[in-house]
Order: C-alpha cells, then sequence, then structure tokens
C-alpha cells in the first residue's frame, strides 16, 4: 500500500503576478521520485510556490501526508515540510558545511556551539545517504554538485517529506548529474519523496517513477514506467524542423582555424568550422566554459594558440582588440545577464554597435534605418520603450538579434537552452539558425547537449581539456551522453 | 441586477467608514488637546491603541470572514461542487444557520442520484426489456449454439448473459473491484468479436502481502465500465491500428486510484478543457441531455457525478488527454472494505 505525501486536485489559481494553475492535479506517494516537465513554463513557478506554501487558491485542494492543508475553503500561509533544492544556493558561503547544515535552521536554540559534536553528526549523516564531505569545508569552496550534497542533507536534518529539485541539471555536469541521481535514488530509498522538475524528457525518464507532462498550468499526461520511452515522448514534444530554416549555403563560405588554443584548462585546442556553420564543444566535466569565457573576456590569458579568419590571426597579443568587433559572447542565462532593463529595446539593441561604426553614439536615423530593417523579424517590440513588459521570448529574440546586428565573425555562445521550456528552447534554436545564416560561425559551450545536436554541423567531444572525439551529424547518434 | 445601496453589506459598509471617520476626527481632537494639556496624552496614547485593537479585531474577524464567505458563495453561485453552504460554517447568524440547514434538507440531491442511476442501466432499461426474458433467450440461443458445436457464438452469448445479469441488477449496490473487474472482462470478451486483435486489454495492480487485497475493496457498481466502453468507442474504435487499453490501480491508505488508459484518439483541448471543467461543476443539465441524446463524455460526466454524490467532492474523475494520443481518466474512489 503507498502512501501520498502530495496530493493536488484540482487547484485553480488566480494570482497576478504569476501565471496560474488550471485545475492542476497531482499526487506524489511517499519513496517516489516523480518528474515534472513543463512544455511551457506556465504554472510551474505558482505549482512550487502552492507546494511549499499555503496560500490561497480559487478552488480545489491540497493535501500534505493526506491531511488538508489548503483548499478554497482555508489557506492559512503555513509552510509544509518540503525542501526546494534549485539552481541558487541557499548556503551561507563563508559559514562550514556542518554550521549550513545544524545551525541556519528552524529550532536550533543553542548558544553555545560544539563542533566535533556537529562533525560527528554530520558523519552520521552523511553515513546515512553514503556521501562524504569535510565537515569543516567553507561553502565557497564547494563544487556544484557538493553544494547540493550539502542542501540535501540540510532538507534531511529539517525532517522534509518532499524534496523539489528545481531544473538543476543545468548546473550539474554530466558526471556530477549521474552521481546527484545516485544520490536522489538513495534519499527516495530512505523514504524522501522527490519532485524531479526538468525541461528534458531524457534527464526525467533516466530516474523517475512516473513523469508528469505540464502545460498551460495543467498536467497533460502522467507516464508510469511502462510508458516512459521515447516514442510515447514525442507526440507531447515540438518540432524543431519548422524552427530551422537553413539558408542555402554558399560555397565561399570562409575558414575558421583555432590553432593549438591553450589557457587554464584547455589544452592545445584545435579545430576547423566555416562561417555560418555551428560547432558543439561538449564538456561533461564543464571544466572548461570557465575558461573559454575568461579569455574571451579578457579577464585570463591566451596563454597559446591563436584563432585564423579571413587571413587574419587573432592571437594573445590582439585578441582584446579584435574581441569588440570579430567575436562575440552571448552568455548562460543571456536576458538577465545582457540587457540592461532600464533602456529601450532599441537601445539595447545598438548596444556595443558604436565599436563597429566607430561612432561614440548612434544617431537616430541610423536607429530608425535598424527599426526598418528589423520590423520584420522582431515586430512591434522594437519600439517598446519599457523593456521589462516584454515576453520572456521577445527578450531572447534581442539578446539574439543585437549579435545579428553586430554581425561578429564568430559567437560563443554558453548553454544557450538552459532553463528554457520547449517553445523557447525551439525559438532559440531558430535565433542561433538566424546567426548561422547570416555567415555567423556559432560556437556552443555545452554540458548538456541534446538540444545543440538540433543546429550542430559538429560536435567536439572534450576530456581533461582536450579534443577525444569529433563527431559530424551522421554520427549524432552514436554520441554516449 | 439590484442597485447596490439595496443591498445590507452596502450599508453595513457605509457605516463603518462613517464609524471610523468620526474615531479618527476623535482622535484628532484628542491629539490637538494633548498639545496643551498634559493628561490628555496619555489618553492619546490611549485611544490609539483602542482604534488599532478595533481595527485588527475588525480585519480579522469581519473583512477577512466576509472575503471567505463571498468566495465561496461565488463559487457556489458560479456552479463549482463546493460542499452545501450550511456545511461551510458560515456562522453568519444563528437565524442564517437555521435557514441554510433547512435549504440543505429541503434541496433534493436523490433526484441527480436517480437520474445517473438510471443512465448507468443503459439501453436495457430505457427500452423496458424484460431481464428475465432476456437471460433466457441468451441462455436457449447459447444451449442451440453448442448443441450445433458453435463453441464461439456459445461463449459470445455466455458472456452477453453474464454481462446484462451484472448491468441490469442491483445497479445501487457496492461491488468489489473483482466483480468490477470481471464485468469489464465479460465486455472485453464482447467487444473482442466485434474487434479482434485490434483491441488488447491489461489490468495491472500491485499484488500485496497484507491481509486485504486492493480486489477486495469495494465500490459502486458500472463505474468502470462506462468509461471503458468510452475508450474503446470515442478513442480506439476510430483508430486505423491497434489499441491499447490499461487499467491500472492503486491503493493508498485513504484513496482508490483506478486510472483507465487509452492511446486512442484522444480528444480536443477546448472538449478536454470543458469536460474537465464539468467534472467539478454542478449541473444537472448534463444528465438530462444524456435522457436526449448519446453524447460523448456523458457516461463520464455521470459517474462523476454518483461518486460525488455517494462519497463527496473530493473524490471523482479527472481526465487526461492529448488529441491523437491517447486518453487517461483517473478515478479516485474512498477506501472501503465493508
Amino acid at each position: 500500500m503507498k502512501k501520498e505525501i502530495l496530493r493536488m486536485e484540482h487547484v485553480i489559481t488566480q494570482a497576478s503576478n504569476v501565471s496560474n494553475l488550471n485545475n492542476f492535479n497531482l499526487h506524489v506517494f511517499q519513496s517516489e521520485i516523480f518528474g515534472l516537465i513543463g512544455v511551457n513554463s506556465l504554472g510551474k513557478e505558482k505549482a512550487i510556490q502552492l507546494i511549499c506554501k499555503n496560500s490561497a487558491i480559487k478552488y480545489g485542494r491540497i493535501y500534505f501526508e493526506n491531511v488538508l492543508v489548503n483548499s478554497y475553503h482555508i489557506s492559512d500561509e503555513s509552510e509544509n515540510k518540503v525542501y526546494v533544492l534549485d539552481q541558487n544556493s541557499k548556503l551561507v558561503n563563508d559559514l562550514s558545511v556542518s554550521d549550513n547544515v545544524f545551525v541556519l535552521r528552524k529550532g536550533f536554540k543553542k548558544y553555545i556551539i560544539n563542533k566535533s559534536v556537529l562533525a560527528n553528526q554530520l558523519e552520521l549523516l552523511m553515513d546515512e545517504i553514503e556521501v562524504s564531505l569535510n565537515p569543516k569545508d567553507i561553502c565557497f569552496k564547494l563544487s556544484e554538485y557538493e553544494r547540493c550534497v550539502v542542501e540535501m542533507l540540510k532538507a534531511m536534518i529539517q525532517g522534509v517529506k518532499l524534496i523539489i529539485v528545481n531544473n538543476i541539471s543545468n548546473v550539474l555536469s554530466t558526471n556530477e548529474l549521474l552521481e546527484f541521481k545516485k544520490l536522489i535514488q538513495k534519499m527516495s530509498r530512505k523514504g524522501y519523496s522527490v519532485l524531479y522538475i526538468t525541461n528534458h524528457h531524457e534527464d526525467a525518464f533516466s530516474i523517475c517513477d512516473r513523469v508528469a507532462f505540464m502545460r498551460d498550468g495543467t498536467v497533460i499526461k502522467v507516464f508510469d514506467k511502462k510508458e516512459m520511452k521515447d516514442e510515447k515522448y514525442l507526440p507531447y514534444s515540438i518540432s524543431y524542423e519548422d524552427a530551422i530554416f537553413t539558408v542555402s549555403s554558399e560555397e565561399d563560405r570562409k575558414p575558421i582555424s583555432f590553432n593549438d588554443i591553450t589557457s587554464g584548462n584547455l589544452k592545445k585546442i584545435t579545430f576547423q568550422m566555416h562561417q555560418g556553420e555551428c560547432v558543439v564543444l561538449y564538456d561533461k566535466a564543464k571544466k572548461l566554459q570557465e575558461d573559454v569565457i575568461d579569455f574571451l573576456c579578457g579577464t585570463k590569458e591566451l596563454e597559446e594558440g591563436s584563432i585564423e579568419m579571413d587571413h587574419k590571426v587573432i592571437d594573445k597579443k590582439n585578441i582584446k582588440k579584435k574581441l569588440a568587433t570579430q567575436i562575440a559572447v552571448i552568455g548562460e542565462e543571456a536576458i538577465e545577464s545582457m540587457l540592461f532593463y532600464d533602456m529601450s529595446y532599441i537601445d539595447n539593441l545598438c548596444f556595443l554597435l558604436d565599436r563597429k561604426t566607430q561612432k561614440s553614439r548612434i544617431s537616430n536615423k541610423a536607429k530608425k534605418s535598424i527599426r526598418k530593417e528589423y520590423y520584420a523579424k522582431i515586430g512591434e517590440d522594437i519600439y517598446a520603450e519599457n523593456i521589462t513588459k516584454l515576453d520572456k521570448k521577445s527578450l531572447y529574440s534581442l539578446v539574439y538579434y543585437r549579435v545579428h546586428l553586430l554581425n561578429p565573425k564568430i559567437v560563443f555562445i554558453v548553454q544557450p537552452f538552459s532553463n528554457a521550456d520547449m517553445y523557447m528552447r525551439r525559438h532559440i534554436a531558430s535565433l542561433i539558425q538566424s546567426l548561422k545564416n547570416k555567415g555567423i560561425a556559432v560556437v556552443i559551450l555545452a554540458v548538456t547537449i541534446s538540444d545543440s545536436l538540433y543546429i550542430a554541423d559538429k560536435l567536439l567531444l572534450l576530456v581533461e581539456g582536450q579534443i577525444k572525439k569529433e563527431y559530424l551529424p551522421d554520427q549524432f547518434g552514436d554520441i554516449q551522453i | 441586477m439590484k442597485k447596490s445601496k439595496h443591498y445590507l453589506m452596502e450599508h453595513v459598509k457605509i457605516w463603518i467608514i462613517l464609524l471610523l471617520i468620526f474615531q479618527g476626527l476623535l482622535i484628532s481632537c484628542i491629539l490637538f488637546a494633548s498639545i496643551e494639556i498634559q493628561l490628555y496624552r496619555a489618553l492619546l496614547g490611549l485611544a490609539i491603541v483602542l482604534h488599532s485593537v478595533l481595527l485588527y479585531h475588525g480585519y480579522v474577524a469581519i473583512y477577512l470572514r466576509y472575503q471567505q464567505i463571498k468566495k465561496i458563495v461565488e463559487l457556489y453561485n458560479a456552479g463549482y461542487l463546493v460542499s452545501d453552504l450550511s456545511e461551510q460554517s458560515l456562522n453568519i447568524s444563528p437565524v442564517v444557520d437555521d435557514a441554510l440547514n433547512l435549504l440543505a434538507e429541503r434541496s433534493d440531491k436523490s433526484e441527480i442520484l436517480n437520474l445517473n442511476k438510471k443512465q448507468a442501466q443503459y439501453l436495457a432499461l430505457q427500452n423496458q426489456i424484460n431481464p428475465h426474458f432476456l437471460y433466457n433467450t441468451l441462455e436457449s440461443i447459447r444451449s442451440e449454439a453448442l448443441c450445433s458445436g458453435m463453441d464461439g457464438v456459445a461463449s459470445m452469448t455466455e458472456a452477453l448473459a453474464t454481462f446484462f445479469r451484472y448491468t441490469i441488477s442491483n445497479v445501487d449496490h457496492l461491488v468489489t473491484l473483482e466483480d468490477e473487474l470481471s464485468n469489464i472482462e465479460n465486455y472485453y470478451i464482447i467487444q473482442q468479436y466485434r474487434f479482434g486483435d485490434k483491441l488488447s486489454l491489461s489490468v495491472e495492480y500491485e499484488e500485496e502481502g497484507e491481509d486485504f487485497n486492493s480486489l477486495d475493496l469495494k465500490l459502486p457498481k458500472l463505474i468502470l465500465q462506462p468509461i471503458v466502453e468510452n475508450s474503446i468507442y470515442h478513442g480506439i474504435e476510430q483508430k486505423i491500428s491497434k489499441g491499447m487499453l490499461r487499467i491500472i490501480i492503486e491503493r493508498t491508505s485513504n484513496r482508490l486510484l483506478i486510472r483507465i488508459s487509452d492511446d486512442g484518439m484522444g480528444i480536443e483541448k477546448e472538449l478536454l478543457d470543458e469536460l474537465n471543467n464539468k467534472l467539478i461543476t454542478n449541473s444537472l443539465d448534463d444528465i438530462m441531455e444524456s435522457k436526449k441524446e448519446k453524447k460523448g463524455g456523458i457516461a463520464i460526466i455521470n459517474v462523476n457525478n454518483r461518486i460525488k454524490l455517494l462519497f463527496g467532492e473530493e473524490y471523482g474523475i479527472y481526465i487526461y488527454s492529448t488529441k491523437g494520443v491517447g486518453t487517461d481518466v483517473e478515478i479516485t474512489l474512498p477506501i472501503i472494505k465493508e
């Protein structure tokens, strides 16, 4: 006989600040790993909020451990025994592991803290889930995986019944993710229930006992273990075919060569690509992304090697100069890190264009002309004065069309599909394709590769800072993730 | 719509606002007086404290409760299946509570229940077929078929007779899950003569080593068959390739969860939303409609209404479906052992 930890019945919400739930049904059993995949992200945030806190709902009922905790009748704003593990750390970075686990929690009332007692208790706790960490380690030194382990320990000590793991695959490397999944399985065997929220079905199918697909604030399908097959998932996914409109390739696309690039963990990386091509640098260990970005942004020196394009050589002597116009970088979480929300759409779009035009400001006439040119691609949003009112899709367009307008030779994109729902990933793929169609070479730095392969012309598997294997599109099926 | 000034609540609101203005003026007067006279400062403090307590009490005991009552009544008016107003502890006044209780007693639930039972008795009852005449005739056909060596016809007739016997007798009784599943197997045998290999059925449940088996749990009669029939006629029949029907049974300490899943044609999103909305709202229209015409989804609504009327609004049906992919109907029932 199973025990229900969470049950949400016909939940309808009417919040004004987030997308709402519409007749949302979900039940999670004890010791179950339950996957939740958003075809779009509507309602996901609200669902998490309601699982954690019993705030007002328009209709429906929520049961936690078989007790009615929230309904259209009573919402007492109390909190449920739930821990949310997401991409942002909840640890205090300057404190040790044991302090974070034991001291920073409700109900801890001791004034004198015996560090060795805490360390011993932590050892016992770690033995329970077969993990090993130094209790005295300061949290800012921990890797993302170790941070997740500490948060899991914190959840255990808080006595939670349900752990929500929210899109964690984006911050962990492939190997770390495998380890983390093993940890989740151990936790579930100990009686903890896990709500595993992700954007990728491969991620969820590999670990979950059941997986729910959610769209527009409603669960549209619950897969049990027998149904978790790629062919069963296909009808719920969106085809990328319409998004990837390839412009016929020009014969004279010029080659771009990366010769013996060495910086930090990168060791003599050599490969060649062409303008308008997309190469995915797949690094399971997630060690190299930072190094690539560091030398591109100029925070770390390119130790050795050069990039050769258009018969011109970019090396450590002139890379800073060329970076402004010939190489662009789109960072992870681009809409949060690359936009200026106090500036208008057109000003954001023209940002950095001054480096190309060699003029300190872009004239209104030029802006008018840019608006005219990009209106067909962007639409009315190009006239937006306040970009905070725009939706995510439009903001992603802004980031990518900025690069499109800047027209560099190469663009490096860090994990472009992370945290994006299915519709958004399709949109991002179409934006990357438009860069390719313009003849811009695209290098994607990826830790997870499933979506990148739709637009990639080549995949390079990096191990220990070196290219281990090269895959072409007809070999993509052979890649062992 | 009546003018708002006709409502008692509007007068109460105006009265409260006037009272608050009066209190404000009083405090202002004390404030001015306290500038000159020392003694009034203590009085001012006391007045502010009393005013704050009064405001807080008014907010919690009147405003929040009024909002709660308003929300429930609005849901009730919109047709959502909230418990009867009398059960909601509105506590407006003893007289109003008594009136609501009286209203609940007088409102006739049995009409909806009877209409659902009748629907569950299918065409047999609607056509006024004499059950015994039907059983006897089917038995005669079976004997004739056996004598003629037509085993297929004999077994089909046997399945049909068993199915009718189960369907027509004692519809308002609770039966075991095992009985319901046997009826589904019978129904499947009959349908197999029509669909052959195109239709397959599997029943999945966890074998429990406990003293009580899920199959011994009780549920209202004819809960599963109308939904299976819907899955076959609206889902699998219209499909060109083979169709798979799964019945998955799960049990918790206080709920029996039954999922009937097909990989048929699925339901259009608009129709699905409408159906799911009907499953949480209360309307006689759908039941009345079923008497006039046989329409997809009516059987599910009727089964849902029967469950909710028998066991309460927290039990019932929810449908997951995607056009062209399939439909899952999830039934939630209470655990009944005796």
